[in-house]
């Protein structure tokens, strides 16, 4: 359950954290309910590890408050360990330890920092195997297992303290692609499973939209947008989120007349829900996959274009146009079976709509 | 080192090669010149030639029989080119020792008596120091570590002093020192004292740098299952910093074993000491000089030994 009631199990409030003079971290705000599952996602460099390795203090924060399960994260706080053994972490290189088998890998947590019985943790630990399925694997060393077997054993190990809260460090980055996506729908049903708070950090937006409830991105320091997947993807906040998850097509253009927005020789009218266009610069966005084919539709953009190529992805096809006055390409999707028809030839003339409804104007970013 | 998998031939059976390394041997062996030795004497006798053609003589015979050896072991397989190098090479030393003449009567009246108190005192001395440094090593490379303003100072001072002086100088200021200050130590403690101060310092760096060598991440996830510091360090950091500083720790207690014969100086009846009053009555020093350099040299390779049986355990857990 997501609700937004009752108090939240992380908040973070006003964060800043600096490594020397780089500030990494710019007034970030974040709230993550019981159950919930939060991604934070963001390109390489944009801090998003360091806000998840802020919350279990891996990392020491210079300025805002952090609470988390209860507790409130700082320099001088006693018992750090008590806080940590409460929160589970993955992290992206896995960093099992090298010198225990699997079974002592789990049990480290349990048994040397809370002091349960050894038998006990034991038990626990082959529970846990069984549930990120690997427990034949039990009285091996990691480096005996495949790269996606090791991190079955680091998600077991976080899962085996029975954390209020588990944080993952871009946990799939480090495995090939489809153990990476069998792996996130096991995640998943863990997170389901045992109702744990995730939060989850990634750089992969496919990853993102399927395994978040909440996604919050974050660039450069600083949260640009928090809202669910398919807001965020329909309602991007701005041109960087919009680029960032998924694909989009970037014209810049000049805001003349409101609701009207002329980039080089042709004027593309927006909608209501488009965003602030009422003059000045701007930049115009629409998803490839919502250009429509000869569609002589009155609500849209009548675009005629010159094919350049196509990409055939599988079960998409990725065909770049150039329309004409505008002077730039930009890309259409369709799928595949739809392409095989409509094709056109390299070369070819074709003219396509860009809805207004679906057209998003964002200020222009300052190169 | 990594072994390519492209196989050529040995070096020396190539003829340009074995031609040079012949030069190279007889222009060393003419320079050392052997014509005044019994196999020279022996060729200028029978061939009636002069002093230089004598050595000429031998120096050749000697390149000629040293470069057919080399070509012949490069025919056998690896391991019998150690083990033949290995018997040559124990020839030769043992030809060197014979030209001392030794009395083996002698040696064998005092064997026991080197063995029995010189080689268990040499012996207990050293465990005891390694034992101790051992743990110096541990609580000084942790201090170093720490970021402890008392701590660092401490431990980067003692190190300092420790590796700064001659080991002589520290068995000679323990023994003859303390007792300036009121504390009279034994010749067995005191040295004991000396030897583990000295290791421990060299120890502490070996530590540090086997702490240091483990990554971050090992710190991390072991804190993020809640672990404190002393379970870390006892846990995850230092049995996986023992395969890193191993080898060198065995390396130091091999020079440890040879640096305890500097505590006979101050009269501890090791093998060193005893090896030198065995032999001043009959002023037979070389007797007992080369039996307790044999004896040292056997030890060290039983700890050669030793070493690699425990590297080879930690290397098979990888």
């Amino acid at each position: 359950m997501t609700g937004n009631d009752g108090a939240p199990i992380i908040s973070v409030r006003g964060l800043n954290k600096f490594y020397g003079e780089f500030q990494a971290l710019k007034n970030i705000s974040l709230d993550v309910f019981p159950g919930g599952r939060v991604v934070v996602c963001g390109p390489s460099g944009s801090g998003k590890s360091t806000l998840i390795r802020c919350i279990n203090r891996l990392e020491a924060h210079q300025g805002g408050e952090i609470t988390a399960a209860g507790r409130r994260v700082h320099a001088q706080m006693k018992n750090i360990h008590l806080l940590r053994a409460d929160i589970g972490m993955v992290f992206q290189n896995f960093n099992l330890f090298p010198h225990l088998t699997v079974t002592q890998n789990l049990t480290a947590g349990p048994v040397w920092a809370l002091g349960t019985p050894e038998a006990e943790a034991q038990k626990t630990a082959r529970l846990y195997l069984e549930r990120v399925k690997i427990p034949e694997q039990a009285e091996k060393y990691p480096a005996q297992l495949s790269g996606g077997q090791q991190q079955r054993v680091a998600l077991a190990r976080a899962l085996a303290i029975s954390p209020a809260l588990l944080l993952l460090d871009e946990p799939l980055s480090a495995i090939d692609a489809k153990v990476r996506q069998r792996l996130r729908r096991e995640i998943k049903q863990l997170q389901r499973d045992f109702g744990v708070t995730t939060v989850m950090v990634t750089h992969d937006q496919e990853e993102a939209l399927t395994m978040a409830d909440r996604i919050a991105v974050i660039n450069c320091g600083r949260i640009e947008q928090i809202g669910a997947p398919r807001e965020i993807y329909d309602r991007p906040a701005s041109a960087f989120v919009a680029d960032f998850l998924g694909t989009m097509n970037f014209f810049d253009g000049v805001c003349a007349v409101p609701g009207t927005v002329r980039v080089g020789d042709c004027d593309f009218r927006c909608s209501d829900e488009s965003g602030v266009c009422d003059g000045g610069e701007v930049t115009i966005a629409f998803r490839p996959e919502h250009i429509e084919w000869n569609s002589g539709g009155g609500g849209g953009n009548r675009l005629c274009c010159v094919a350049e190529g196509a990409e055939f992805l599988g079960a998409v096809t990725r065909i770049v146009l150039r329309a004409d006055g505008v002077g730039k390409t930009f890309i259409a999707e369709l799928p595949s079976a739809l392409a095989a028809e409509l094709m056109p030839a390299e070369g070819e003339r074709v003219t396509v709509t860009a809805p207004a409804a679906e057209l998003r104007v964002f200020p222009r970013l300052a190169q | 080192m990594h072994a390519d998998t492209v196989v050529s031939d040995p070096l020396i059976q190539k003829p340009r090669i074995a031609a040079a390394v012949l030069t190279a041997a007889f222009a060393a062996f003419f320079f050392l010149n052997f014509a005044d030795t019994s196999f020279g004497r022996m060729l200028a006798e029978t061939t009636g030639g002069g002093d230089s053609f004598a050595r000429a003589g031998a120096a050749l015979a000697l390149a000629l029989l040293f470069v057919g050896n080399l070509v012949l072991i490069s025919f056998f397989p690896v391991r019998i080119q150690i083990i033949a190098v290995w018997l040559e090479l124990a020839a030769l030393f043992a030809a060197f020792f014979l030209v001392f003449d030794l009395n083996a009567m002698f040696i064998q009246s005092k064997l026991w008596f080197l063995i029995s108190r010189g080689l268990t005192t040499t012996l207990y001395v050293s465990a005891a120091a390694i034992s101790i440094a051992f743990v110096i090593a541990v609580a000084g490379a942790i201090a170093k570590l720490s970021g402890n303003g008392f701590a660092v100072a401490i431990a980067s001072f003692y190190t300092s002093f420790f590796r700064g002086l001659p080991l002589l100088m520290q068995v000679y200021l323990i023994y003859l020192g303390l007792p300036q200050l009121g504390f009279v130590v034994g010749a067995v403690p005191a040295g004991i004292a000396a030897l583990s101060l000295c290791y421990g310092a060299y120890m502490t760096e070996i530590f540090r740098a086997g702490i240091e060598s483990i990554p971050k991440g090992q710190w991390e996830a072991s804190r993020a299952v809640g672990l404190r510091f002393g379970a870390i360090m006892r846990r995850i950091i230092l049995p996986q910093a023992a395969p890193v500083v191993i080898p060198p720790t065995g390396n130091q207690f091999i020079a440890m074993l040879k640096d305890s014969s500097l505590v006979s100086v101050i009269g501890v009846w090791e093998l060193m000491f005893l090896s030198r009053t065995l032999g001043t009555k009959t002023f037979q020093h070389m007797e007992m000089l080369i039996t307790v350099a044999v004896i040292y040299w056997i030890l060290t390779m039983a700890l050669e030994v030793v070493q690699a049986r425990i590297e080879g355990h930690y290397r098979a857990r990888r």
